[in-house]
C-alpha cells in the first residue's frame, strides 16, 4: 500500500476529485462550511437504462433491498441501516433515475462516520435476500400504483414510451408492472453483482469539512471493499433518428386534461445543453414568460413547464400544460407549437435572456448554501458523465448568446422530431366498450 | 450552551447570535447573520389566514392572499412579476396550512438584492389594490385548481377525514369542494378590501432575515418600509367545538385510481409548546414517524408488504390543533387487512407505551434530527418564525435538542394516552375502492 493511496483527478470550483488506485472508486470533496452538517452520498453509474428486457425495474427494486441487510447492518442483528442512520438524526434516502442509483445521508459532521461505514459494506455486502424480495416487491407494486394515480406521471410515461423504441429510456424507471411482478432474486443478485462494484462509484461529502479528514475515512472505510466478480458491460444503445411525428392519448377517468409534447435533443454533456436550458427557461420560468403569458395568465391553462433533460445519453427537450377546465387540447397544443416555433425563427429579446441568466445565478447561489443540494447536483453531474459541469454550468449558461438560442430550437424543436402525447379525462372512459 | 451553526468556531449559542426587534405596532423581526453563502430568506406570518374569518367564509383570507401578488399601489401584476424575475427574486404568500389564523410569506434572492426584496415585501403585504381583471382570473383558476383536487385520491380522503370530525365552521375542516367553489365565485373585491384592513398590519408580523446581511441595515430597511403600519388588535374568532361520539369511516370512489389513499384520525389537541409537546410528538414518533422504522411502518410496510408508505403524524400544532392522523397508501385488495393491522398495532402500542430502546432511538433521532434541519437559512428561517409566533423564547431553540433527550419514558405514556383515543378514531378511503 502506498502512503498516500488517493490520486489528485482535478481541483475546479470548490470541488476536489481524487482516485483510489486500490479499487478504482472515485472520490469528490466539496467543502462549505454554512452550517456543522455534511452530506456524504455515494452514486453507483447504473439506471433503468442498464436494465434489459424482462427485468425492467430491477435497479429501483435493488435500491429497496438495499436497505433490507448487508453484513453488518441488519435487523437480526438489531443494525438495520435506517435505524442506525436515525439514531444520529440523519436525513437520508435513496433514489433511482434513468443513468444512476444514489444513497445519502445529511448528518451533524461528527457523525459523518456512520453513513460512511454504512455505505462501504452496501457497496459490496448486500445480502439481497428472496424472502425481503417478496415483501419489497408488494411495497414497489403500491408505488407503482401510486405513480399510476396520477395523470402527469401516465403522461410522462407515455411519452418516453414513444419518443424511445430502440433505448432503453423507453421504459419506466419503476419497470413494467409484469416485469416488477416477475422478476427473481437471482437476477437481482447478478445486477448488483455487475453494477455495485467500487470502480462504478463515486463517493461525493460535502459540507463543514477538510479535504485530509475526509480522504482518511474514505479510505478506513471503503479501502478494504474489493472489486468483485461482476464487470459492468460496454457499450451503448443508440435510438434511431426520429422521422416523423409520434402522438398518442390516453382516455381515463379524470377532471382535467393534461398535455405533453417532447423532442430528442443531445446528451447532457453537449453543448447545446445550455442553450436550450435557456430556452426552456425564456419558455416557462416565472410569470413573463413566453408559454405562462399565453396559457396560464389567460386561464387556458393551470401551469407549464419546459425543460430541457440532462441525461448521460440523447435526452428529451419536455413542455407538459395542465389545462383548465373545457379548454381543449388541440388548441393549448397549437399555442405551444406556435411559441416554440417562434423561439426557433427569431432571436430572443436581451431582457429576456438576462432574465435567464440572474434566474440561474440565484438558484446556484442558493446550490452552495446546501451541502445536500451540492451532494445532489455532483451526483446527477457524475451521471451524465462528469461532475465538473455542475461547476461550469454558470459559465455555460453566461456565455449563451440569443442566437444560439434561435439555432437550437431551429435545429431540435422541429415537427419530425416531436412527440405529443394528450391525457384526456373521461367521466367513464370504458363506456364504449 | 449549544455550537454556533452558522460559525463552528464561535461557541455562543443561538439565542445570542439572533438580534431581535420590535416592529413599529408590536410585530417581531429576528435577524441571523451567516456570510457563508451570498444569498438571503426572508420569511414570516402575519394573521390574515382561514381561521379570522368572522363569517365563516373561509374562502377570502385564501383569495386575500393569492391577490397579494396581483397589483400593489407601485407595481401592477406585470410589473411586479418583471422586478421579481429581473434580479432573480423567488416570493411565496398564501394562507398558512399549519397555522391556520396566519398568512404565511417568503423572499429568496441574493443578498445583494435586500433593499429591493423589503420594498418589495412591504408593497405586496402593506398596499394590494385587489385590481378587477386579476380577481376574475384567481377566481376561475381556483376553480380550476378544485377540480384537480376532485380526482386526487389524498385530497379527497383527507377532506372527508376533516368533515367527520370537525364541524362545520371549524376553520380545520376542509369544506366540500362545491361549497368552496360556489363561495369563491361570488367573492368580491370589497370583500377583500375589507379583509385586508381588518388583519393586516404590523402588529402581528412575525419575520426572520437569514443570510449574508448587517443586522443594522436589516433593521433600518424594515423600519422604514413598515414604519406606521399598525393595525386593530388581533382577536381569534371562536370556532365550534370538535365533533365528540360515534367515529365513523366514509368510502369514496374515485374511478381509474388504483392506489387508495386512507387517512385514520381524530381531532389533536397538541400546541406547539405545550408542556407536554416533546412527549407526545415522541410517543408519535415511535409509532408511526418513519415509514422504514417506526411501529406502523415495521409492521405494514416492511413484514407485511402492504404500502409504500404509512406514517402517523400531528398534523398542524400551532395557533389551533390540527388533527392527529395515521396516513397509508394500499392497493385496494389490501385495505382491509392494512386497517386492521393498523388497529393491532396502535391498541398494543397504546397498551404497552413505548419501550425505552425504541424511545431512545427517537430521542436521539429528533434531537439530531433538529440540528440538521436548522442547516440552510431557510430552514432556521422557519424555525425561528414559528417558535415566536408559538410565544417562546428563542432560547428555545438552543435548549430543544437537549429537552428531547430528557424526556422520560413515562412522560411519553401519559402524553400518549391523553392525546391518542383509538375510540375516537375515523377513516376515510379514497380511491378505485370497488376495483
Amino acid at each position: 500500500m502506498k502512503n498516500t493511496p488517493f490520486e489528485l483527478v482535478e481541483r475546479k470550483g470548490g470541488v476536489s476529485e481524487f482516485h483510489f488506485v486500490h479499487n478504482g472508486l472515485r472520490v469528490l470533496i466539496a467543502p462549505t462550511a454554512v452550517a456543522p452538517v455534511a452530506t456524504l452520498g455515494v452514486v453507483y453509474r447504473v439506471g433503468s437504462k442498464d436494465e434489459v428486457a424482462g427485468h425492467t425495474g430491477a435497479t429501483h427494486l435493488l435500491e429497496h433491498l438495499m436497505f433490507k441487510g448487508t453484513r453488518r447492518f441488519n435487523r437480526d442483528k438489531g443494525t438495520e441501516i435506517a435505524r442506525i442512520l436515525q439514531r444520529i438524526g440523519a436525513n437520508f434516502n435513496a433514489t433511482t433515475w434513468l443513468d444512476r442509483t444514489n444513497y445519502y445521508a445529511t448528518v451533524a459532521v461528527e457523525h459523518l462516520e456512520t453513513p460512511a461505514d454504512i455505505e462501504a459494506d452496501r457497496m459490496r455486502g448486500a445480502l439481497v435476500r428472496n424472502e425481503d424480495l417478496d415483501k419489497e416487491r408488494s411495497v414497489v407494486l403500491n408505488e407503482l400504483d401510486r405513480g399510476e394515480n396520477e395523470p402527469f406521471g401516465v403522461l410522462l410515461k407515455g411519452l418516453f414510451a414513444h419518443a424511445y423504441i430502440e433505448h432503453p429510456y423507453h421504459h419506466p424507471t419503476i419497470g413494467w408492472r409484469g416485469d416488477v411482478e416477475a422478476i427473481q432474486g437471482d437476477t437481482l443478485r447478478r445486477f448488483y453483482d455487475t453494477f455495485y462494484q467500487p470502480d462504478n462509484a463515486t463517493v461525493i461529502v460535502s459540507g463543514d469539512i477538510e479535504e485530509q479528514p475526509v480522504l482518511d475515512l474514505v479510505e478506513r472505510f471503503f479501502g478494504p471493499v474489493e472489486r468483485g466478480p461482476g464487470r459492468r458491460p460496454q457499450g451503448t444503445i443508440r435510438e434511431g433518428r426520429q422521422r416523423g411525428e409520434r402522438r398518442f392519448s390516453v382516455h381515463r377517468a379524470g377532471e382535467l386534461g393534461f398535455l405533453g409534447c417532447v423532442w430528442h435533443i443531445p446528451e447532457g454533456l453537449h453543448a447545446d445543453l445550455a442553450p436550450l436550458g435557456v430556452a426552456a427557461q425564456i419558455l416557462s420560468e416565472g410569470v413573463v414568460s413566453r408559454l405562462n403569458l399565453r396559457l396560464v395568465e389567460t386561464n387556458l391553462c393551470l401551469g407549464v413547464h419546459a425543460s430541457a433533460m440532462e441525461s448521460h445519453d440523447p435526452g428529451l427537450f419536455q413542455i407538459f400544460a395542465t389545462l383548465a377546465p373545457g379548454v381543449e387540447h388541440a388548441d393549448v397544443e397549437a399555442m405551444i407549437l406556435e411559441e416554440v416555433q417562434a423561439l426557433g425563427a427569431a432571436v430572443p429579446e436581451q431582457g429576456e435572456l438576462a432574465r435567464a441568466k440572474v434566474q440561474r445565478r440565484t438558484d446556484l447561489a442558493f446550490q452552495q448554501e446546501s451541502p445536500a443540494r451540492l451532494v445532489s447536483a455532483l451526483t446527477e453531474g457524475v451521471a451524465i458523465g462528469d461532475w465538473r459541469i455542475v461547476v461550469d454550468e454558470m459559465d455555460h449558461v453566461a456565455g449563451v448568446q440569443a442566437e444560439d438560442v434561435m439555432r437550437v430550437c431551429h435545429q431540435y424543436l422541429r415537427s419530425s422530431n416531436q412527440t405529443i402525447g394528450w391525457f384526456v379525462p373521461e367521466c367513464d372512459p370504458e363506456g364504449d366498450r | 450552551m449549544t455550537k454556533d451553526f452558522f460559525d463552528p468556531g464561535n461557541r455562543r449559542s443561538f439565542a445570542e447570535r439572533v438580534a431581535l426587534h420590535a416592529f413599529d405596532g408590536g410585530g417581531r423581526l429576528a435577524v441571523i447573520t451567516n456570510a457563508h453563502a451570498p444569498t438571503v430568506t426572508i420569511a414570516g406570518m402575519l394573521q390574515g389566514g382561514t381561521a379570522m374569518v368572522t363569517d365563516g367564509r373561509f374562502g377570502v383570507p385564501s383569495l386575500t392572499a393569492a391577490m397579494l401578488e396581483r397589483g400593489t399601489a407601485e407595481f401592477s401584476r406585470m410589473s411586479l412579476a418583471r422586478e421579481l424575475e429581473d434580479h432573480g427574486l423567488h416570493l411565496d404568500v398564501r394562507s398558512s396550512g399549519s397555522a391556520p389564523a396566519s398568512v404565511f410569506f417568503s423572499l429568496q434572492g441574493l443578498a445583494e438584492e435586500l433593499p429591493r426584496m423589503v420594498d418589495i415585501l412591504a408593497s405586496v403585504l402593506r398596499r394590494p389594490v385587489f385590481p378587477d381583471d386579476e380577481l376574475h382570473k384567481v377566481r376561475e383558476r381556483i376553480v380550476g385548481v378544485l377540480q384537480h383536487e376532485r380526482q386526487d385520491t389524498s385530497s379527497t380522503a383527507y377532506g372527508q377525514l376533516t368533515r367527520l370530525i370537525y364541524p362545520t365552521g371549524h376553520p380545520r375542516q376542509r369544506r366540500e369542494i362545491n361549497i368552496r367553489e360556489d363561495e369563491v365565485k361570488k367573492i368580491t373585491r370589497h370583500d377583500l378590501e375589507q379583509f385586508h384592513s381588518r388583519c393586516y398590519g404590523g402588529r402581528s408580523l412575525v419575520c426572520a432575515v437569514v443570510g449574508d446581511v448587517v443586522d443594522s441595515n436589516v433593521e433600518q430597511l424594515f423600519g422604514e418600509a413598515l414604519f406606521g403600519w399598525g393595525a386593530p388588535p388581533q382577536i381569534l374568532p371562536e370556532f365550534p367545538e370538535v365533533k365528540s361520539g360515534v367515529p365513523s369511516r366514509v368510502d369514496t370512489e374515485i374511478p381509474d385510481r388504483p392506489n387508495l389513499d386512507v387517512y385514520l384520525g381524530q381531532a389533536g389537541r397538541l400546541r406547539f409548546g405545550d408542556a407536554d409537546y416533546p412527549a407526545a410528538q415522541l410517543a408519535n414518533s415511535c409509532l408511526g414517524q418513519s415509514t422504514l422504522t417506526s411501529r406502523l411502518g415495521v409492521a405494514v410496510r416492511d413484514e407485511a408488504g402492504l404500502t409504500y408508505g404509512i406514517n402517523s403524524d400531528f398534523s398542524g400544532t400551532l395557533q389551533i390543533p390540527g388533527p392527529w392522523i395515521i396516513s397509508l397508501s394500499v392497493a385496494s385488495e389490501n385495505l382491509e387487512r392494512a386497517l386492521v393491522m393498523c388497529r393491532e398495532v396502535l391498541d398494543d402500542f397504546l397498551r404497552t407505551g413505548p419501550r425505552e430502546a425504541e424511545l431512545n432511538d427517537e430521542r436521539l433521532a429528533w434531537a439530531g434530527g433538529y440540528q440538521v434541519g436548522l442547516a440552510t437559512n431557510v430552514g432556521v428561517a422557519m424555525e425561528v418564525v414559528k417558535t415566536l409566533l408559538a410565544g417562546q423564547d428563542l432560547s428555545r431553540m438552543d435548549r430543544f435538542p437537549r429537552e428531547i433527550l430528557e424526556v422520560s419514558r413515562d412522560e411519553v405514556t401519559q402524553a400518549l394516552q391523553r392525546h391518542i383515543d383509538p375510540e375516537r378514531l375515523a377513516i376515510s378511503v379514497a380511491g378505485s375502492i370497488g376495483a
